[in-house]
């Protein structure tokens, strides 16, 4: 799993998240009160995770890992993403 | 099919029917936010079902339908009888694939093709918003225009010289399953420089992870190949459009889709009830949490996004401290902020008509097998009351007058609640009219358009209600009426204008109720019709006599539009003129226990007369054989059927009888009660025997034969036969036969 709980409210995305990690993700943002993504450690996003995170809307610890994403990606994420680490 | 596969079935036919009744709406009365808007969420919530069904052509389809309906909703694309008309024809695609998933369990293999055409063509009548509209030879999608608009800055500063390409690559639903990473193939476009990714709103709990519902465009350099190669896997969900190297400076910046206000309010007022309703505390928390993720997207969506932020913020806090309050506020501050920017838009605000309409048009759908159990036993109840006061009376003979008067009381009240649960069962089956309305609105249009003329449609009384099977079978019959009307009622433009009438012709359709009767009328003030063409193509036909015609009044003259084979039209055109169409009606409404009137004035108009009964008595019947012939018994008379030896048959003065359980039960032929002479062979091995129990009378009636027993519609005597004693009624047998049901109460008796 490359998905996984981290401090209290926080998941956190590592490596490579494939498409199986979409779905414990959506689980967990759903189970959390107020959940936070840190997405720091990840290195390569799949479409089905990403989905997740932009139909769920948590706050995201960035930079992503992918550099790609953050380029293409988060300039177009139009909630409040930032968070504290 | 499975239960999802049902309830998609039947949600998705009344979401095309709704979709038709707004678009109409649209034509006729112009752009109302709520008539869009009903547009949009029914092409929304389609494609959303298509894709919880894993039917990606219907997605596709409904995706680009949608975009239609939010480019109408936004002004940028105006609701021309062309779109209006592509749109229908688009859900006509669906109505169709409906049936087909409700048949086979799957869209038809062809279903992928007509889903491009019907994108393609949808596409076509979408008009590309802003002046960038005309590159050379072609015009810019919509998606392609707005994505430009979002990157301005981006693009303005492009130090790139290469040709620019739009992309759309919309993955299918099932895309992951398929091995598909759309992010993956994005990645490899070599000169991105913009990207705009679409999501669908869904709320969270409905989100299935594994369903890709992203749509992606992008803005990119050339050479067109290299991108080309990108997608060659997927061809079938990208498409390339070439940009004009000034397409980027052409484009306005953007603005806020002008009907967007309106169903954010909507969103918000509806978050601000959610909240205001009590509930379990404990519950609390999770409805802060979604009022506040639910309104802040809906701002965002009207790209008001610092409200948005706003709001988020204090529903993050509201959920902490499990007080909607400082949500409830901040949405109240959202509101009122969206209302000073639209201060021009008349919107219905507080109270929401919408919500009381809800609830009382909130049904529950019944499989009418069940309601046709439970009016069997409320009927069987009916039964077994009457026994009651049998039990009564023989209380009473037998001296025990405190018992029977308690058993009267008894019986009383379980007449009384039996009769109550029976009309309340029967009123399990009425329907409002309406269902037999709504096709009318369209088939209008399309009609009038194909044949160049102007029709108003008025339709009243269409919540008047009546049994389901009057509704059902109502449908036909006023389809072709409706019709006639139009197609030979109701002159062009120009003939109306000539006679002095306005050029829109009007068709008023009015049901009411009288008693247990159900009256429609269908009026047109088209052009009437002429007793003497009636005549004359009788006369052609030769539907009757010629001295026969002659002494025909015109009334009467009138009335021979109902008979078969007649047609007054010139020539047969494919809409109406078959000549069918009367002959048919009358057929389908006197079959159901109804009549039809026809009234017309040449130059005038014409209206027909419906009038039908709210409900059709259903009888169970016996259909047996004598002499050759077949008769209906009642089978609620019927107590058993005997076969006998002919030994155990006894002569008692001139007639026969047998015994049954110790009574004495005579024996009538039913050849020769009805006076069919052919003589029943009384030396045969066996005789078959129906014993009929009417009051305290017991009797038997032989017949050669029995053949079914079925359920049937009485229709009462009529004409000349209205007086004739012995017969309940009529009924017509599935192969078409007239069969004659016997009232044995009155042979018997």
């Amino acid at each position: 799993m490359t998905v996984h709980r981290g401090d209290e409210n926080t998941i956190v995305l590592e490596e490579i998240c494939g498409v199986e990690d979409a779905e414990p993700l959506l689980q967990m943002l759903m189970e959390l009160s107020l959940p936070r993504v840190d997405w720091r450690s990840c290195h390569s996003l799949h479409t089905a995770v990403f989905q997740v995170i932009m139909n769920l809307r948590p706050p995201l610890i960035g930079p992503c890992g992918d550099p790609w994403v953050e380029t293409w990606l988060v300039p177009g994420l139009s909630w409040t993403i930032k968070a504290d680490a | 099919m499975s239960a999802l596969g049902e309830q998609f079935v039947s949600e998705a036919r009344e979401l095309v029917a709704q979709a038709t009744d707004a678009l109409l709406g649209i034509e006729r009365d112009g752009v109302s936010a709520g008539l869009v808007d009903q547009v949009l969420r029914a092409f929304h919530t389609l494609k959303g079902s298509a894709g919880l069904l894993d039917l990606p052509a219907m997605v596709l389809a409904m995706h680009v339908a949608e975009d239609l309906a939010t480019s109408i909703q936004g002004g940028g694309t105006s609701p021309t009888p062309p779109v209006i008309t592509q749109m229908l024809a688009c859900l006509d695609l669906v109505a169709g694939w409906i049936d087909a998933f409700e048949s086979g369990g799957d869209l038809p293999p062809s279903a992928g093709n007509e889903a491009r055409e019907m994108s393609e063509a949808l596409r076509g009548v979408l008009a590309p918003s802003g002046p960038a509209a005309a590159p050379q030879g072609g015009v810019l999608p919509g998606w392609a225009v707005q994505t430009i608009q979002m990157h301005h800055a981006t693009l303005r500063s492009r130090a790139g010289v290469g040709e620019l390409f739009a992309i759309a690559y919309e993955p299918r639903a099932s895309c992951f399953y398929d091995g598909d990473d759309p992010l993956q193939l994005l990645r490899r476009i070599p000169a991105l420089l913009a990207l705009r990714v679409e999501g669908a709103n869904i709320p969270p709990a409905e989100i299935d992870p594994f369903a890709c519902l992203l749509r992606f465009y992008v803005l990119a350099e050339g050479p067109r190949d290299a991108l080309a190669g990108i997608f060659r896997l997927v061809p079938d969900q990208v498409q390339i459009v070439d940009l004009p190297a000034d397409a980027l400076h052409a484009v306005p910046e953007e603005v806020a889709p002008a009907g967007a206000h309106t169903i954010v309010r909507r969103l918000i007022n509806e978050q601000r009830e959610m909240l205001q309703v009590s509930g379990p505390d404990n519950a609390l928390p999770g409805r802060i949490g979604a009022a506040g993720r639910s309104a802040a997207n809906a701002l965002r969506h009207a790209r008001l996004d610092q409200l948005a932020d706003e709001v988020n913020e204090a529903g993050a806090a509201a959920q902490v401290d499990a007080d909607a309050g400082a949500l409830v506020a901040a949405l109240a501050v959202a509101l009122s902020s969206i209302d000073a920017q639209t201060s021009s838009a008349p919107v219905a605000t507080a109270g929401n008509p919408d919500a009381t309409e809800d609830a009382a048009n909130r049904w529950i759908r019944v499989p009418e097998a069940r309601v046709d159990a439970l009016i069997n036993l409320s009927g069987e109840l009916i039964v077994l009351k009457n026994s009651f006061a049998h039990l009564a009376r023989r209380i009473e003979s037998e001296g025990s007058q405190d018992l029977s008067r308690a058993m009267r009381r008894e019986q009383e009240a379980i007449d009384r609640l039996a009769g109550e649960v029976h009309d309340a069962v029967l009123r399990l089956r009425m329907v409002p009219l309406a269902q037999a309305f709504r096709p009318m609105p369209r088939l209008v249009r399309d009609l009038s358009q194909q044949l160049g003329k102007k029709v108003q449609l008025v339709t009243r009384g269409e919540t008047v209600e009546s049994d389901k099977a009057v509704v059902d079978r109502l449908f036909e019959p006023l389809l072709h009426i409706v019709r006639n009307a139009v197609d030979h009622g109701i002159e062009t433009p120009q003939v109306r204008k000539a006679a002095g009438k306005p050029e829109a012709g009007t068709i008023a359709i009015a049901a009411s109720r009288a008693g247990d009767r159900i009256i429609i009328q269908i009026e047109d003030d088209g052009r009437g019709i002429d007793p003497e063409a009636v005549r004359r193509t009788a006369e052609q036909r030769r539907l009757m006599a010629p001295d026969a015609l002659a002494v025909l009044s015109d009334e009467e003259t009138i009335e021979l539009i109902f008979a078969a084979g007649f047609s007054t039209a010139a020539e047969i055109t494919d809409i109406s003129g078959r000549g069918v169409g009367m002959d048919v009606v009358r057929k389908t409404v006197e079959q159901i226990g109804g009549r039809v009137f026809l009234t017309s004035r040449k130059g005038g108009g014409t209206t027909v007369r419906l009038d039908m009964p709210v409900s059709i008595a259903t009888a169970r019947i016996m259909v047996v054989e004598s002499a050759g012939q077949r008769f209906g018994i009642s089978m609620d008379s019927v107590s058993e059927t005997v076969r006998l030896t002919p030994n155990r048959v006894s002569q008692v003065k001139q007639n026969e009888g047998f015994v049954l359980r110790d009574r004495v039960v005579p024996i009538c032929s039913l050849a020769e009660l009805m006076s069919l002479g052919g003589q029943t062979k009384t030396d045969a091995e066996s005789r078959l025997l129906i014993v009929l129990e009417v009051g305290t009378k017991i009797a038997a009636v032989e017949v050669d034969a029995i053949r079914a027993r079925t359920e049937a519609v009485l229709k009462p005597m009529q004409g000349l036969l209205a007086g004739a004693r012995g017969y309940a009624g009529t009924t017509i047998l599935g192969d078409g036969t007239v069969l004659l049901v016997l009232d044995l109460k009155e042979i018997l008796g």
